[in-house]
């Protein structure tokens, strides 16, 4: 792999998308589901009665599920204008790099959505490595993109940033040795 | 009011910033993860990629099972934290990064330590290291900023 490849995945850093509206807006439904699943104990997402008297003066949605509100719908697909992620998941995978896995995340937290609110979020290359990588998997590039979250007064609800590897998948009975500074490889 | 049968579960204490110190063990908490936990948070996330509800989809990506996706796993690793602390404390940061995928037929053992402690011009804050491990080794490491509130 070339120099001159790398330097035109790396044109992509910084690259932004426009402003994308969630389909719904904060719902207690979708909110329920999620405190079921991680066994969530905090009243402001579930009794009205305490949150209306809380500092958040309603209920609220958890910030871990800042990016629930921005999924792509699964039916039927929603003709948004291509994510600036798109050219680098496409370059990728026509050199190999077929797979992916998540790697990590981080979430900073400025303000709970409220239960009718609506979230929009713009969505940005923060990096992609400089060359690939030798993972358990395979041989990895590390993509970063970054996410701002807003509500309908533009009020900055948080950020999140999402690192995955798109890896060309190894021989099985290769057992390549993973970066000692890199995660073993994980999920989506 | 129709969430009542759910108060009994929730926790409407808080630790008092005073409390904490650095050094502090958060009891560890195991969380059995199964197939329903697996599907059921791609769901409450929205991730319908299928390696999270389809085991012959899994297994040709060269999986042995469907596992968890990043989303729950953070959400599982917040909770734990906030649960915690209580009500009363904002989270305001959470670093999470994966290690090895959990299955079905797994047991989560999530940890964590308090680090860090502060009070100044960014209010009362605490940070918690956390991790969680699988017999088979650990799944993630993190670290979540909270920040004391006040009672609500």
């Amino acid at each position: 792999m070339g120099s001159l490849y790398e330097d035109r995945l790396r044109q992509h850093v910084g690259n932004e998308s426009p402003k994308l509206e969630a389909v719904d807006s904060v719902g207690p439904q979708m909110i329920r589901h999620w405190v079921e699943v991680m066994h969530d104990k905090n009243p402001a997402y579930i009794d009205a009665e305490w949150a209306a008297k809380s500092r958040f003066g309603a209920v609220v949605a958890p910030g871990a599920m800042m990016q629930v509100w921005s999924m792509a719908p699964l039916w039927p697909p929603r003709d948004v204008p291509d994510l600036p992620i798109k050219p680098i998941d496409d370059a990728l995978g026509e050199h190999g790099y077929t797979e992916v896995v998540a790697t990590g995340q981080s979430q900073r937290i400025h303000r709970l959505a409220r239960v009718g609110d609506t979230v929009s979020y713009v969505v940005r290359v923060a990096d992609v490595s400089e060359t690939d990588h030798k993972t358990r998997l395979g041989a990895a590039y590390f993509v970063t993109f970054e996410y701002r979250f807003t509500n309908q007064d533009d009020e900055l609800l948080g950020t999140q940033s999402f690192t995955y590897m798109r890896y060309k998948p190894a021989p099985a009975d290769t057992d390549q040795p993973a970066d000692s500074d890199q995660p073993a490889a994980a999920e989506v | 009011m129709p969430n009542d049968w759910m108060r009994p579960h929730l926790n409407y204490k808080s630790r008092p910033w005073t409390e904490i110190e650095v050094g502090e063990e958060l009891p560890a908490q195991v969380r059995e993860v199964d197939a329903t936990l697996v599907v059921a948070g791609a769901l409450a996330s929205r991730d319908f990629y299928p390696v999270h509800h389809d085991k012959a989809f899994a297994e040709q990506a060269g999986s042995p099972d469907i596992f968890l996706n990043i989303l729950t796993s953070n959400g599982l690793m917040a909770a734990y934290v906030t649960n915690w602390c209580g009500p009363d404390w904002n989270l305001v940061a959470i670093d999470l990064r994966l290690k090895i995928p959990v299955f079905p037929g797994q047991a989560l053992i999530r940890s964590g330590t308090v680090t860090g402690k502060s009070d100044d011009d960014g209010g009362q804050t605490v940070t918690v290291d956390f991790e969680a491990n699988t017999e088979f080794g650990p799944h993630c490491t993190g670290t979540a900023t909270i920040s004391y509130a006040g009672a609500a």
